[in-house]
């Protein structure tokens, strides 16, 4: 018993020894690191993929040779690792990081907080008009894209030539598309199931339907910020038109919450003629050997306007950095036109420069050209400052629209009203 | 002074897990109670600003939190009673002298070890509501039309019950097995001399010797139904519209997608006051009473 108890007590000695000289430890190596702590900048990067890192690594490699008094602590957080909650937990531990590549609108958000350092003392003139989009608010630059990642429209070469429709090179009117994608629709069988949709959707995704919107010559939000107009008439018809592909012309499977994985697949099978999706998307797709020579690019339908939904990761620097001078030669670098042009080269993104966008390179890819192309008319979206986000409240009430709970017209004037409730509501 | 070192050794061994209770379980507790008194975002630079009674006030007004606790109710009525229904008619069988039983018990108990996250990504491609899934082939080879399982408000919320009391039951089967092995024999001999039958047994001895374990399972299945989070935020995200969202993936929603963490607790207080209650009334009708036999 005695000994028993003896076992006992020196264990928790043990224990607890082992957890003081751990903190001792960890201080010293902390202490050890103070006098280079100028010198290091912290880099977070939102977003993995293989070929992804690795070329992000070989860019920081490249640094540390240019600037060898500065060292890149990388940290790489992929996307179902939730950076942007991190990011979060960061700022309200004051823990953030020097510099970090953040998906958009998340940049507009943190900007509002007042959390990232304005840009423009950090890039010349000459940088800033170069960009295809730079991502302002309240006229201050808070975050520079690093690629564009705009929609296009992805599609089936052989189903396009089986029917003798001509490839979307050029964009098509919503008419045409209709017209076309209906060809393209067909019932094998005639068992009443659709074997072939000639294009696909789902509004899991605002952007599937906001582009439609943004071609009626509507937005989310009026000029001035101060009110959401989803529910004019022009973004009304837009999201009928995005409604009718599935309930009325059944060009689509009518797809509410579907992942556009799921919509990749299909198309993978030949049983989707046409999406709108990314370049991530259309690569993976092209990589597939049972594809190769199937699988276009081409530009997406237009109504009164051209236009399509470009998001992009965007670098930006926090405020609470102590290094921002180091953190903004990192930023300078990696959007740099070499660096850029080899980063797309690698990952197939398209660039944000438009000096990039025009070199010969990308002629002798077409898909890659055709990425480029439609990002003339590419944008992101943008809310009025303090207010989150208004995806989830659009795509829920377009999917009850879609299931008939209510109409078009309905769905959005609710999305409006609690979107107007929203506005600044962060403050 | 010997009393003094069996406290100094007691509170010694105890030091390290209250440590972790009170960074962990206590302090939140308590911080996200006086969080949902104020306006804060996880983004704010300044401090949480003091808004009273507002967020509670919200809350009352807010449909999608209905919403949200009229599904979470669904759900928890949906799963707890066949969970635990079906957990003691298998209970019952695996603890007869059934061939391979053991082999059964490892097989039933097999998901409640499988990760959430993992189950929930296999079951979304069994549902898939493509003609790919594997439901709807199956449906699709008898001539019915492919269902959208996960992406219609009319079957969402139903397919994530179906995953959960799949998910569920052995660990409710395990526990009643646990429970049936605790009443003695002989009180079924008893019964037998008296004539009773099977259902007579089950009726008379069983379930009343099994309410201490009913008592359990109960209040453990109803708590876990209401925090309900990865499921649905795997499978259905909570749509099409707000048709499967629940209170924990609305307070998800709001902390970190929108960016309110004083609202967000407010939700989470909203869910502990819910438990509570019903918590105190399940003691005050369920309450086990203590068996002596």
């Amino acid at each position: 018993m005695m000994f028993k108890e003896k076992s006992l007590i020196t264990f928790l000695v043990v224990v607890y020894l082992i957890i003081i000289s751990s903190i001792i430890y960890n201080r010293r190596s902390k202490a050890s690191d103070q006098p280079n702590q100028y010198q290091t900048v912290t880099f977070w990067h939102a977003g993995a993929g293989k070929e992804r890192v690795k070329t992000i690594k070989e860019l920081i490699q490249k640094f540390e040779e240019e600037n060898p008094e500065i060292k890149i602590k990388l940290k790489i957080i992929p996307w179902d690792q939730k950076p942007h909650e991190k990011i979060q937990i960061a700022i309200a531990s004051k823990t953030e990081p020097d510099i970090a590549s953040v998906g958009t609108p998340f940049d507009q958000i943190i900007s509002d907080f007042n959390a990232v350092e304005s840009l423009d003392k950090y890039m010349d003139k000459e940088t800033i008009d170069d960009f295809i989009n730079i991502n302002r608010n309240q006229n201050k630059i808070v975050s520079v894209p690093w690629f564009t990642d705009v929609r296009a429209l992805i599609y089936r070469k052989d189903l396009l030539a089986k029917k003798g429709i001509p490839e979307p090179t050029e964009s098509w009117t919503w008419e045409e598309f209709i017209r076309y994608a209906s060809a393209l629709t067909e019932d094998n069988n005639n068992d009443g199931i659709t074997d072939i949709f000639g294009y696909a959707t789902t509004a899991r995704y605002a952007y599937q339907f906001v582009v439609f919107m943004w071609q009626n010559g509507s937005d989310l939000y009026s000029n001035d910020g101060k009110k959401a107009i989803v529910a004019s008439e022009q973004s009304i018809e837009a999201v009928q038109f995005f409604v009718d592909l599935m309930k009325k012309h059944k060009v689509s499977p009518i797809f509410t919450t579907e992942n556009l994985l799921i919509i990749r697949k299909m198309f993978a099978e030949g049983k989707i003629a046409m999406f709108m999706d990314c370049s991530d998307a259309a690569n993976a797709l092209t990589s597939e050997p049972a594809l190769t020579g199937k699988i276009g690019v081409g530009q997406i339908p237009h109504n009164k306007k051209f236009a399509a939904y470009a998001n992009s990761d965007a670098l930006v620097i926090f405020r609470r950095s102590k290094n921002k001078k180091n953190a903004a030669k990192l930023l300078n670098f990696l959007i740099r036109p070499d660096n850029m042009l080899f980063y797309d080269k690698k990952t197939g993104f398209s660039p944000s420069r438009r000096s990039v966008a025009d070199n010969p390179f990308f002629d002798k890819y077409p898909i890659k050209k055709a990425f480029i192309k439609q990002s003339a008319c590419g944008k992101p979206w943008r809310m009025p400052p303090f207010t989150p986000s208004p995806r989830l409240i659009l795509t829920r009430n377009i999917q009850m629209a879609i299931e008939g709970k209510f109409s078009v017209k309905e769905a959005l004037l609710k999305a409006e009203k609690k979107m107007n409730s929203e506005i600044g509501s962060l403050f | 002074m010997r009393k003094i070192k069996d406290s100094l050794k007691i509170a010694g061994f105890l030091l390290p897990s209250y440590s972790i209770f009170f960074v962990f379980i206590f302090f939140p507790l308590i911080y996200s109670f006086y969080l949902s008194f104020f306006h804060y975002s996880l983004l704010s630079y300044n401090a949480p600003r003091f808004t009273g009674l507002q967020n509670y006030i919200t809350l009352l007004k807010d449909p999608i939190f209905w919403v949200s606790l009229k599904n979470t109710m669904t759900y928890t009525i949906g799963t707890v009673i066949p969970t635990m229904g079906i957990g003691l008619f298998m209970a019952i069988i695996l603890n007869s002298k059934l061939k391979l039983k053991n082999f059964f018990r490892t097989a039933y108990f097999i998901p409640v070890v499988t990760s959430l996250v993992a189950a929930s990504i296999i079951w979304s491609l069994i549902l898939d509501s493509t003609d790919a899934g594997l439901v709807n082939s199956f449906l699709v080879q008898l001539g019915i039309p492919p269902q959208a399982w996960l992406s219609s408000s009319r079957w969402a919320l139903f397919s994530v019950i179906i995953v959960n009391i799949w998910k569920n039951i052995g660990y409710v089967m395990i526990i009643y097995i646990a429970g049936l092995q605790s009443i003695p024999e002989q009180l079924y001999e008893a019964i037998t001399i008296d004539g009773a039958g099977e259902w007579e047994k089950f009726y008379y001895i069983t379930l009343p010797l099994l309410k201490p374990t009913t008592s359990f399972v109960f209040t453990t299945s109803l708590i876990g139904s209401f925090q309900v989070f990865t499921p649905v935020y795997i499978m259905t995200g909570g749509g099409p519209g707000y048709s499967s969202n629940t209170i924990v993936n609305y307070l998800y929603q709001q902390g970190f997608q929108n960016f309110r963490m004083g609202y967000a607790s407010t939700i989470a207080y909203a869910l502990f006051t819910i438990l509570f209650v019903m918590t105190i009334l399940q003691k005050k009708y369920l309450k086990a009473e203590e068996v002596l036999y």
